[in-house]
C-alpha cells in the first residue's frame, strides 16, 4: 500500500532529522563542490618562454635518415641475379648452370608440370590478385579448400592460412601470448617466431638449445615460485616454443621428453614446422607423424608453405578451439590482403601429391640427406658440418674460428664463390647478427634436394673440397 | 542590397525648382512622378521632398524664367500610432528570432570544407547506445544462466588459453551479424563478382555455404583500377612467367632468391615514382612490420597518425620508437605535439631525440580520408623532421598519373622522405615496396627482415604489377592507363555525390574511392 | 573481436565521454527509477531507496568488479588487470567523465535522503552503498586491491 508523500512533510523531516546526518549531507556537497574544482593532474612540465623554444628547437640538430648508408661494396648490394627458371640447376649468369643446394625447395616439387598446370588453371579463372583481406571479398573457394586439405593432411581440426610464411609464425603467438604469460623458447628459434615472441610482450625464458634438462630445471623453479603465489599461476599462461627442425643449426628437436614436460607442467606447445612439412615422417606429416605422437600433444603447427610446398605464404593447424581464435586476432591474417589464389592452388597439388607419393619422397629425400651428410663430414679438416642425418638443411661451419666473425663470413663467402666455378650454388646462411637473441656462428646452409644424383652428390664434396683447398691454402 | 533608382542625371534641385515647366505641380499640391503635368512635389529615394512648380520633374530644361518662389517643406503625413507599433513589433520579433537561433547555431560563413564530417542526429546517438545496451543486457543475462561452454579437450588443469570475458562482444554482438564479413567468393574479384552464398543453422556459432552462387556488383573488393582481371594483357603476361620461371624462388633475397624479374621491378617502380632508387618485398603487411625496425630505434620520436593502420602500428611497436600520436590529419596537432616533444626530449632522460618520423598514410582506408600532405610536408621542412608515407590504397587510384597522394598534390617526391605502398590494391596484385633516396635502400638492403628471412615476392605476381604499371604509365596499352584512372575518378564524384544526394552521411574526402556509408545501428547492418 | 587503433588503444576509455552517453546513463537511471515506482506494492520511499541500492551495485559491479575489455585489444593484455574504472581516460585522474560519474551517485544520495524522509533504516542502507562506490574511486585507490580480492 502505497502511502501518500507530501513535499511539505519532508521538508519538516529535513528540519527534524538527526544531525549527524545533515552533517554527513554538508560534508557530500563539500566533495560536489571540491569534484568540480580539482584539476587533472598537474602537467610536470616548466613552462618555457616562446624564445627559449624558439632556441631549442632551432638547436635540435637531428641525425640523417640512414647515419651509416652502407658502403657500395657491400655484399648485400650485390647479390646474385639467377636468370630463367630456379630448380634443380640454376642460371646465375656465369656461363654454364650450376648444381643448386642454396634454395629451400627440399622436393623440388616445383619443377612439376602439374603443379604449374593447377596455378595456370587458377589463375584463368581468378586472376592473379585476390584485391582483399580475407574479411573483405578476399576469401575464395581455393582458399577454404587449402585450408580444408591442411587440416585433413595433419589430421587436425582446423587450418589458418596467412599470405607470408614470416607473418605465420609473427602474428600467431602474439594471438595467443600476453603481457603477464611465460614463453619458453629453445634459443636457436628463426628470426621470424623471434619477432613473434618479441611483440607477444611476454616474458620470454630462453633455454640452451635441444637441453631438456635445462628446461626441467627452468620450469621446476617456476612452479616453485607458482605454489607461493597460486592465484598469480592460475592467470598465467605458460607455452612452449620450439622448431621440428631448426633452420638456424640443421638440428632436431627432442619432441617426445618435451611432450612429456608439457604434460606434467601444464605448458601449451607449438612447433614451427617450416623444414619438416612433408620432409619427415614415413607418412610425410612431419616430425609427429616421426616420432608417432598423437597431435592431441600438441597444441598448434605452424609451417611456411615457400619451401617444400612450391608456393608462397604459410599456415597454422590445430583443433578448432585454438585456431579459430586467429581469425578474429591474427594480425597477419585480419589486416592483410589473401594469398593470390593461383599460389593457393598451386600448394593444394602439391597436398594431392605428398598425399600420394609422400611417403616415397620422403624415403628418397633422406637417404639423400644422409649420403650428403656422409660426403660433408669426410670433407676437409677446416670445415665441420652441423645437422641431422636426415635434416635438408645443413650448415657447414669452419672448425677453428679466426675469433672475428667478420673475417670468417669472408672465408666462408670466398669458398661459396670458387665454388660457383666448380659448378656448385651454395649459399651463405645470412642473418642480422645485430638483432638475433642468440647468433648461430656463421655457416654455408646446405638445402638437400631430393632429386640429386648420386653423381651429383659426389661432384659436391669435389667442389667444395677444392674451393676449400683454393681459399684456405 | 537593395535595389537603388536614381534621376536619369544629377540635376542639382535648384535647376529642378527653378524650371518653369515645375510651376503647375506646385500649385495643385499633388506629388508628380511622370508626365502628366501636374505640379507637386518630388519624391526623392533619399528621403527629401522637393516641391515642384511645373509638371515635369525630367532634366535638361535649363531656361527658365520663372521667379525663385521658395516653397515651405510641408510637414508629410505620418501613419496611424497602430500601424507603426506594429513596424517596430515587427522588426522586434525578426530580430529576436535571429538572435536565438544564432546563439544556438553560429552562422557559417566560411567555404564548407571537403571533409567535413556530418554528425548524426541525437536521435541517432541515443538508439546506438540503445541497441548496445539491449545487446550487452541479453549478452549478460544469458550468459548468466547458460555460460559458455568452449571447453578445451584434453587440457583439463591447464590454465584457460583465451579469457572468456575478451570474447563477450564477439559472441554476443558480433556473431549475430558476422555474415557481413568474411564472404566467399568463387570469381575474379572484377566489377562483378560471384559470391557463394551461406547459411546459419545455429544462429551464428557456424556458417555453412548452401551451394547457391549470386551474381553481384562488386563495391568492397579493393580493384580501383580493374587490374584484377583473368582476361587481357595482365593475364597472358602472368601465364607466361609461370611457365618460363615458376611460381617460387623459396629463397630470401639477400641469398639466392633474386631473380631478373625483381629487377625489372624495381627499375619501373622507381621509373613510375620518380625517386631515386625503390626495394620491393613480398606482402605489404609485412613491408611495414618488417622495415620500421629496422629504419628506427628507441632513442626516435614517432608522430602518428591517430588512425594508421595495424601494420604501421605493429611495425613501431616492434621497432621500440617513442609513439605520439596526433589527431586525425590535424596538422596545428601535429605541430603542437611535435614542438611539446622536441623540446622535452626523451621523457625518461629527456636527452634531445635522434631523428624524428612522421607517419601518415595516403588514403585511410576505414575514414576514406586523404591526408593533408603539403601541410604535413611545410611541417616537416620547419622541425627538420622525415616524413613516411604509406600509400596502400593511393598508389593508382590518385594523381593525375596515378602516382599517389604525392601525384594528387603535385609534391616533389624528394620532400618525401620514405614513400611506400602496396600492390595488392590498384595493381592487382601482391607486395608492397619502399622507395628513397639511394642511402635509404641501400640500408634496407642490407638491414631489412624481409630481405634477410623472408622468401622473395613470387614471380607471376612480380610480372602482374610491372605490366599493370607498365600500362598506368602509358607504355602498354595505348592510353588504356589513363583512361582507367579518369573512369575511376568519374566513378568516384559520381557515386559520392549520388550517395549525399540519397540523403547517406558519407565520410572522407570527396576525391577518395574508399567511401565509407555511415550506418549507425548495428541491427541494419545484417 | 580485436579493436582499438592508435589513437584510441582502448574503446573502453573513452566510450563514457563520448556524445550522448552521460544522456544515456541518466535516461537509463530515471526509467529504472520509473519502472519501480510504477509497482504498486513498493511506497515511495522504498522506491527511492531501491533505485539508489540497485543503481549503486550495478554502478560497483561494472566499473570496479569486472576486468578487462569485452574486446581483445592491440595492446597485448595491459588492460586485462584493470578494473573498467581504472581504464577511463586511461587512468588519467579528475577528467570530466570521472566527475560526473562520481557525483551522480552523490546526487542520488541527497535526493533519496530527501525523498525517504531521512528515516535511519533507510540512511543505513543507502549510506552504506554509497561508500561502496565511493571509496574504489578515489584516486589513492587506483589499482589497488584489498586482500587480494579480484587481483587476477
Amino acid at each position: 500500500m502505497s502511502s501518500q508523500w507530501n513535499v511539505y512533510e519532508s521538508f519538516q523531516a529535513l528540519l527534524q532529522a538527526g544531525p549527524y546526518h545533515l552533517a554527513l549531507e554538508g560534508v557530500l556537497v563539500m566533495c560536489i563542490i571540491w569534484l568540480f574544482t580539482a584539476k587533472k593532474q598537474p602537467s610536470k612540465l616548466i613552462r618555457l618562454t616562446k624564445k627559449e623554444e624558439e632556441e631549442l628547437i632551432a638547436e635540435w640538430m637531428p641525425e640523417p635518415l640512414v647515419p651509416n648508408p652502407p658502403k657500395e661494396d657491400h655484399p648485400a648490394l650485390h647479390t646474385r641475379t639467377i636468370y630463367g627458371k630456379p630448380g634443380r640447376y640454376l642460371d646465375l649468369g656465369t656461363g654454364e648452370k650450376l648444381l643448386n643446394l642454396g634454395t629451400h625447395s627440399y622436393l623440388n616439387l616445383g619443377e612439376r608440370p602439374e603443379v604449374e598446370e593447377a596455378a595456370l588453371e587458377c589463375l584463368h579463372k581468378y586472376g592473379v590478385g585476390s584485391c582483399g583481406p580475407r574479411g573483405f571479398y578476399g576469401t575464395t573457394e581455393v582458399h577454404l579448400k587449402l585450408e580444408d586439405r591442411l587440416a585433413v593432411f595433419f589430421n587436425c581440426e582446423k587450418a589458418v592460412l596467412y599470405s607470408y610464411g614470416f607473418s605465420t609464425s609473427a602474428s600467431a603467438i602474439p594471438a595467443y601470448s600476453k603481457s603477464g604469460d611465460v614463453i619458453y623458447a629453445d634459443e636457436m628459434v628463426n628470426f621470424a617466431l623471434q619477432r613473434g615472441l618479441q611483440a607477444s610482450r611476454s616474458r620470454i625464458v630462453y633455454f640452451r638449445h635441444n637441453d631438456v634438462e635445462h628446461l626441467r630445471e627452468l620450469l621446476e623453479e617456476q612452479s616453485r615460485l607458482d605454489k607461493k603465489d597460486p592465484k598469480k599461476a592460475n592467470a598465467t599462461r605458460k607455452f612452449m616454443v620450439v622448431e621440428s627442425i631448426y633452420i638456424n643449426t640443421g638440428m632436431m628437436c627432442p619432441l617426445p621428453e618435451l611432450v612429456k614436460l608439457r604434460q606434467k607442467y601444464k605448458l601449451r606447445l607449438f612447433i614451427d614446422e617450416s623444414v619438416t612439412f612433408g620432409t619427415l615422417g614415413p607418412n610425410c606429416r612431419g616430425i609427429t607423424d616421426h616420432y608417432n605422437i598423437p597431435m592431441k600433444e600438441v597444441d598448434m603447427i605452424m609451417a611456411n608453405l615457400e619451401s617444400s610446398a612450391a608456393s608462397s605464404g604459410g599456415f597454422c593447424v590445430g583443433t578448432e578451439f585454438v585456431i579459430e581464435h586467429q581469425r578474429l586476432s591474427g594480425l597477419g591474417y585480419c589486416f592483410s590482403a589473401s594469398l593470390p589464389p593461383m599460389l593457393a592452388a598451386a600448394s593444394i597439388k602439391v597436398l594431392d601429391i605428398l598425399e600420394s607419393e609422400g611417403c616415397e619422397l620422403v624415403v628418397v629425400l633422406q637417404d639423400k640427406c644422409r649420403q650428403i651428410q656422409e660426403v660433408l663430414s669426410k670433407l676437409s679438416s677446416k670445415l665441420e658440418v652441423s645437422g641431422e642425418d636426415i635434416s635438408p638443411v645443413k650448415h657447414l661451419r669452419l672448425r677453428e674460428s679466426t675469433g672475428d666473425r667478420e673475417a670468417d663470413e669472408n672465408i666462408l663467402r670466398k669458398i661459396v664463390e670458387k665454388a660457383e666455378s666448380h659448378g656448385l650454388a651454395l649459399t651463405l646462411a645470412s642473418y642480422l647478427w645485430e638483432k638475433e637473441a642468440s647468433p648461430p656462428l656463421p655457416s654455408i646452409r646446405i638445402t638437400v634436394n631430393k632429386d640429386l644424383t648420386t653423381e651429383e652428390i659426389q661432384k659436391v664434396g669435389e667442389a667444395i673440397q677444392k674451393a676449400v683447398m683454393e681459399v684456405m691454402e | 542590397m537593395v535595389a537603388h533608382t536614381e534621376l536619369p542625371a544629377q540635376v542639382p534641385h535648384e535647376k529642378i525648382l527653378n524650371n518653369k515647366h515645375f510651376e503647375r505641380c506646385n500649385n495643385e499640391k499633388t506629388p508628380v512622378n511622370s508626365a502628366g503635368g501636374t505640379k507637386g512635389k518630388v519624391h526623392h529615394q533619399n528621403g527629401t521632398t522637393i516641391s515642384t512648380q511645373n509638371g515635369y520633374a525630367s532634366p535638361g530644361y535649363e531656361n527658365s524664367n520663372v521667379p525663385n518662389k521658395k516653397k515651405i517643406h510641408q510637414k508629410e503625413e505620418e501613419c496611424s500610432i497602430f500601424v507603426a507599433f506594429f513596424t517596430f513589433l515587427s522588426y522586434g520579433v525578426l530580430l529576436l528570432v535571429g538572435h536565438i537561433k544564432e546563439f544556438f547555431s553560429r552562422a557559417t560563413t566560411k567555404e564548407k570544407n571537403r571533409e567535413d564530417i556530418e554528425e548524426c542526429s541525437p536521435f541517432t546517438n541515443f538508439t546506438i547506445y540503445l541497441s548496445y545496451g539491449v545487446l550487452f543486457f541479453v549478452g549478460y543475462v544469458k550468459e548468466f544462466f547458460y555460460p559458455p561452454s568452449t571447453k578445451e579437450k584434453n587440457r583439463e588443469g591447464y590454465v584457460p588459453l583465451y579469457i572468456g570475458f575478451e570474447s563477450f562482444y564477439t559472441r554476443n554482438v558480433y556473431r549475430r551479424i558476422q555474415d557481413c564479413w568474411n564472404r566467399t567468393i568463387c570469381s575474379v574479384p572484377g566489377a562483378e563478382i560471384d559470391l557463394m552464398e551461406r547459411y546459419t543453422p545455429d544462429y551464428g556459432w557456424t556458417m555453412k555455404l548452401t551451394g547457391k552462387i549470386i551474381k553481384c556488383i562488386n563495391a568492397g573488393s579493393y580493384n580501383y583500377l580493374g587490374f584484377a582481371e583473368n582476361k587481357g594483357p595482365c593475364h597472358d603476361a602472368a601465364e607466361h612467367t609461370t611457365k618460363e620461371v615458376g611460381i617460387t624462388t623459396s629463397s630470401p633475397r639477400m641469398e639466392l632468391g633474386t631473380l631478373e624479374i625483381h629487377r625489372e621491378l624495381e627499375q619501373l617502380v622507381i621509373e613510375f615514382l620518380g625517386v631515386e632508387d625503390a626495394i620491393t618485398f613480398g606482402m605489404g603487411f609485412a613491408t611495414n612490420v618488417l622495415n620500421l625496425p629496422s629504419l628506427l630505434d628507441p632513442s626516435c620520436l614517432v608522430l602518428s597518425d591517430e588512425f594508421n593502420h595495424a601494420s604501421l602500428i605493429l611495425g613501431l611497436r616492434l621497432s621500440g620508437a617513442t609513439v605520439k600520436v596526433f589527431r586525425h590529419n590535424n596538422s596545428e596537432d601535429l605541430e603542437k605535439k611535435l614542438r611539446e616533444a622536441l623540446i622535452c626530449g626523451h621523457p625518461r632522460t629527456h636527452r634531445p631525440w635522434k631523428k624524428a618520423i612522421i607517419v601518415v598514410e595516403g588514403i585511410y582506408s576505414m575514414e576514406g580520408s586523404i591526408c593533408d600532405l603539403p601541410n604535413f610536408v611545410r611541417i616537416k621542412k620547419k622541425y627538420k623532421t622525415y616524413l613516411y608515407v604509406d600509400e596502400a590504397h593511393s598508389i593508382g587510384a590518385l594523381g593525375p598519373n596515378g602516382g599517389g597522394v604525392v601525384d594528387y598534390y603535385g609534391v616533389d617526391p624528394k620532400e618525401v622522405d620514405i614513400q611506400m605502398g602496396t600492390f595488392t590494391k590498384s595493381f592487382g596484385a601482391a607486395g608492397g615496396y619502399i622507395a628513397g633516396s639511394k642511402d635509404l635502400i641501400n640500408h634496407l638492403r642490407v638491414t631489412s627482415h624481409a630481405q634477410i628471412y623472408a622468401s622473395s615476392m613470387s614471380p607471376p605476381v612480380a610480372q602482374q604489377i610491372i605490366t599493370s604499371m607498365s600500362i598506368i604509365m602509358g607504355k602498354k596499352g595505348s592510353g588504356e592507363g589513363r583512361r582507367r584512372i579518369q573512369q575511376l575518378s568519374r566513378n568516384v564524384k559520381y557515386f559520392r555525390q549520388r550517395l549525399r544526394q540519397m540523403g547517406f552521411i558519407v565520410y572522407g574526402h570527396d576525391d577518395s574511392p574508399v567511401v565509407p556509408m555511415i550506418l549507425y545501428l548495428i541491427p541494419k547492418i545484417s | 573481436m580485436l579493436s582499438g587503433g592508435h589513437g584510441e588503444v582502448n574503446p573502453n576509455s573513452s566510450w563514457h565521454s563520448s556524445r550522448g552517453a552521460w544522456l544515456s546513463y541518466l535516461a537509463g537511471v530515471l526509467a529504472l527509477h520509473l519502472f519501480l515506482l510504477s509497482i504498486p506494492l513498493i511506497s515511495i520511499p522504498t522506491a527511492w531507496t531501491l533505485t539508489n541500492v540497485i543503481h549503486n551495485l550495478a554502478n560497483y559491479l561494472f566499473l570496479h568488479q569486472i576486468k578487462g575489455t569485452p574486446w581483445q585489444l592491440l595492446d597485448q593484455g595491459k588492460s586485462r588487470l584493470m578494473t573498467a574504472w581504472e581504464q577511463i581516460d586511461y587512468g588519467q585522474q579528475f577528467t570530466t567523465t570521472r566527475k560526473f560519474i562520481t557525483i551522480i551517485p552523490i546526487v542520488l544520495f541527497l535526493l533519496t535522503s530527501f525523498y525517504t524522509k531521512y528515516e535511519f533504516n533507510h540512511f543505513a542502507i543507502n549510506f552504506a552503498t554509497l561508500l561502496l562506490v565511493l571509496i574504489p574511486k578515489l584516486p589513492q585507490f587506483h589499482m589497488v586491491r584489498l586482500f587480494g580480492i579480484n587481483k587476477y
